[in-house]
């Protein structure tokens, strides 16, 4: 118990920073971030992505607990909904700290723009945290007062559960694939704009996704309770590995074409993933390799540790590949043309002004090394902040209830 | 009605003119420019490539590109980058929630996102410059006003302040090599539609599929500098 409320300290603090330095930026303008007008999506919208991706487990281990009947999954799916509401929320709040006018969001909703892409994900992520919000609802009815030790209220609770599970399911294929279109139809990015992006974002989503519900068991469940649940640990691993192998896979089938086509723009696009982004691209693969191996392995099943390092692992991945998705496409600056002289032809690409004007720093510029400032990462410990204290707060009250019923 | 720009290559000199005064009469905060000029190939500007005893000096213009299917407009959730009935796709600066969706859509580079408050910027700066006036559109469209706000994206508007009164975009008029030509590409008599039909033009990344209403007449000095 001291546990969780220290997580909800941690929690709070987090949340408290985080608020304090997005005030900060909406006083002071996005410049104290490092993004510039070459690089116009960093921390922030990496942040979103990912929590798009994390929100994904809980709603996969609902859907697959209802849908299949997996009998041994369903304790695990109110915790499920939680994360998943809580992630939901985080990957809202870390879109809202992206905008340049936040308090202008509401204008989505009295101007709607049916066409634009980031509109369809406002949809989407509005529908899919309703759904969120009614599986959490539908889980912890059969607790409340009214209704404890009552059996209709659980085999109510199965039946609802099972009904929402037709929705849940497709609803977090869709969320996954509806926040990659926004990268997907920009044929102005070539990094971008593959019909691989949407379905790879849909098998990282699996894959974080229930590394983060892994990681959670693992930290909460207890080292006496971890061997009672460790057949539903390994089968929350498998679809973890699963998700990880077709991550890799299409990886690697995005890479060949670019290889195969040799253009200059191929070429130029393929020096940033492998050359200057390369270590970045290496993390990323490295690590959902060594977590695909640990888990499909089974090898985390039989440890709590091991299951919350490949967790980590995981989700360090994950990470990396949605802000691998931002450098090599907004340094392949697309106003880049052939220019003959000499009877040489060179392509250049014409300089961007970054819109900030700073001391020593060059203000026209053909490709920008974006760096999160301490600010900007400041910021971004609002979202974290929020899911360590929403799933702490869950696992507190959830205890008590269960304290009070016993 | 569609407005467009054509730009003589042959006639720009790369002087910086069109970029300045668009700065200034646009009232641009420091570091944001809607319009550029560089020198094609090079490290700097006004600087030759090539080699060998082979070297040329082109110069290229650059601001939005008033696209017929603008990637920005098609993303803007919002509806704030819009393209009103002569073709000029502008930016509400009411209706812009600064997500930024369009820079990353916009394959020219031109849209400037507005980091800090431009206002006090400017003040800081000791700047004073710009037109004074608002410019709304209908319905109640702000596309152009002196300080925009922070966190908003803007670019050329194609002096909406000036065209709407008849006058020319302030980049036309004080070119110096007169480079530029403005006019409506409807009318198959203007001087814009002539240029288009009877001169060799092209337009950027057309691979895009973006149609631009931005022409350049391509140079025609086909050899280098120190070419025979």
């Amino acid at each position: 118990m001291k546990k969780k409320y220290t997580a909800l300290a941690v929690g709070a603090l987090l949340c408290a920073v985080g608020l304090a330095f997005w005030l900060y930026q909406i006083l002071q303008g996005m410049v104290i971030t490092d993004l510039r007008n070459p690089f116009s999506w960093g921390l922030y919208m990496g942040t979103f992505e990912f929590f798009i991706s994390v929100s994904s487990g809980g709603m996969l281990l609902f859907a697959v607990a209802y849908l299949w009947r997996v009998e041994k999954l369903m304790p695990f799916a109110k915790l499920g909904s939680v994360v998943s509401l809580a992630c939901v929320i985080a990957s809202g709040v870390a879109i809202m700290t992206d905008l340049g006018q936040p308090l202008r969001v509401l204008k989505m909703l009295l101007y709607p723009q049916f066409g634009s892409p980031l509109f369809w994900d406002v949809v989407v992520l509005g529908l899919y945290a309703v759904v969120c919000v009614v599986a959490v609802v539908i889980q912890i009815l059969p607790d409340t007062k009214k209704h404890k030790g009552d059996r209709k209220a659980l085999a109510q609770r199965d039946a609802r559960s099972r009904a929402l599970a037709f929705v849940a399911l497709p609803m977090m294929v869709l969320m996954n694939a509806v926040t990659s279109l926004m990268f997907a139809v920009q044929n102005t990015r070539e990094w971008w704009n593959s019909a691989l992006v949407p379905v790879d974002s849909v098998a990282v989503g699996v894959a974080a996704g229930m590394a983060i519900m892994l990681l959670i068991c693992a930290l909460t469940v207890g080292r006496e309770n971890w061997p009672r649940h460790v057949d539903e640990f390994i089968l929350m691993a498998k679809i973890a590995a699963v998700g990880l192998l077709a991550h890799l896979f299409f990886s690697f089938m995005e890479i060949v074409p670019l290889q195969w086509s040799n253009t200059p723009e191929s070429r130029e696009l393929l020096e940033l993933v492998l050359g200057r982004y390369g270590w970045l691209y290496t993390l990323e693969m490295v690590l959902a390799a060594v977590a695909m191996v640990i888990f499909f392995l089974s090898l985390s099943g039989h440890s709590r540790r091991v299951t919350a390092f490949a967790g980590i692992l995981t989700l360090l991945s994950a990470f990396s590949h949605r802000m691998m998705q931002l450098y090599p496409a907004f340094n392949a600056i697309p106003m880049n043309i052939p220019v003959t002289a000499g009877g040489e032809t060179i392509h250049w690409t014409f300089p961007i002004a970054t819109g900030v004007l700073e001391e020593g720093k060059d203000l026209f510029v053909r490709s920008y090394d974006y760096f999160p400032s301490l600010p900007e990462l400041a910021v971004n410990l609002l979202p974290f902040g929020l899911v360590i204290l929403v799933v702490a707060l869950f696992l507190v009250l959830d205890k008590r209830a269960e304290a009070k019923g016993a | 009605m569609r407005y467009c720009m054509v730009i003589d290559l042959d006639k720009c000199i790369g002087c910086q003119t069109c970029a300045v005064v668009c700065k200034m009469h646009n009232s641009q905060p420091p570091g944001t420019w809607w319009n550029r000029v560089f020198t094609q190939g090079a490290e700097t500007h006004e600087t030759a490539i090539g080699g060998d005893g082979q070297f040329k000096m082109e110069f290229l213009p650059l601001s939005c590109q008033m696209c017929d299917n603008p990637a920005c407009q098609r993303v803007c959730p919002t509806g704030a980058t819009y393209t009103n009935e002569n073709g000029v796709v502008l930016v509400d600066y009411d209706r812009c929630i600064g997500c930024r969706t369009c820079m990353a859509a916009c394959p020219y580079g031109v849209r400037q996102f507005n980091w800090k408050d431009p206002k006090q910027e400017k003040e800081q700066m000791g700047y004073h410059y710009g037109h004074p006036f608002d410019v709304k559109e209908d319905p109640n469209r702000l596309v152009y006003t002196q300080d925009r706000p922070a966190g908003v994206v803007e670019k050329c508007t194609f002096c909406a302040q000036y065209v709407e009164k008849g006058e020319l975009p302030a980049c036309v008029r004080a070119c110096p090599g007169k480079a530029r030509f403005f006019g409506d590409l409807d009318d198959p008599d203007s001087e814009v539609s002539r240029l288009v039909r009877t001169k060799q033009v092209h337009r950027m990344l057309e691979q895009y599929g973006t149609e631009p209403k931005v022409y350049y007449i391509s140079s025609s000095r086909q050899k280098n500098i120190g070419e025979g």
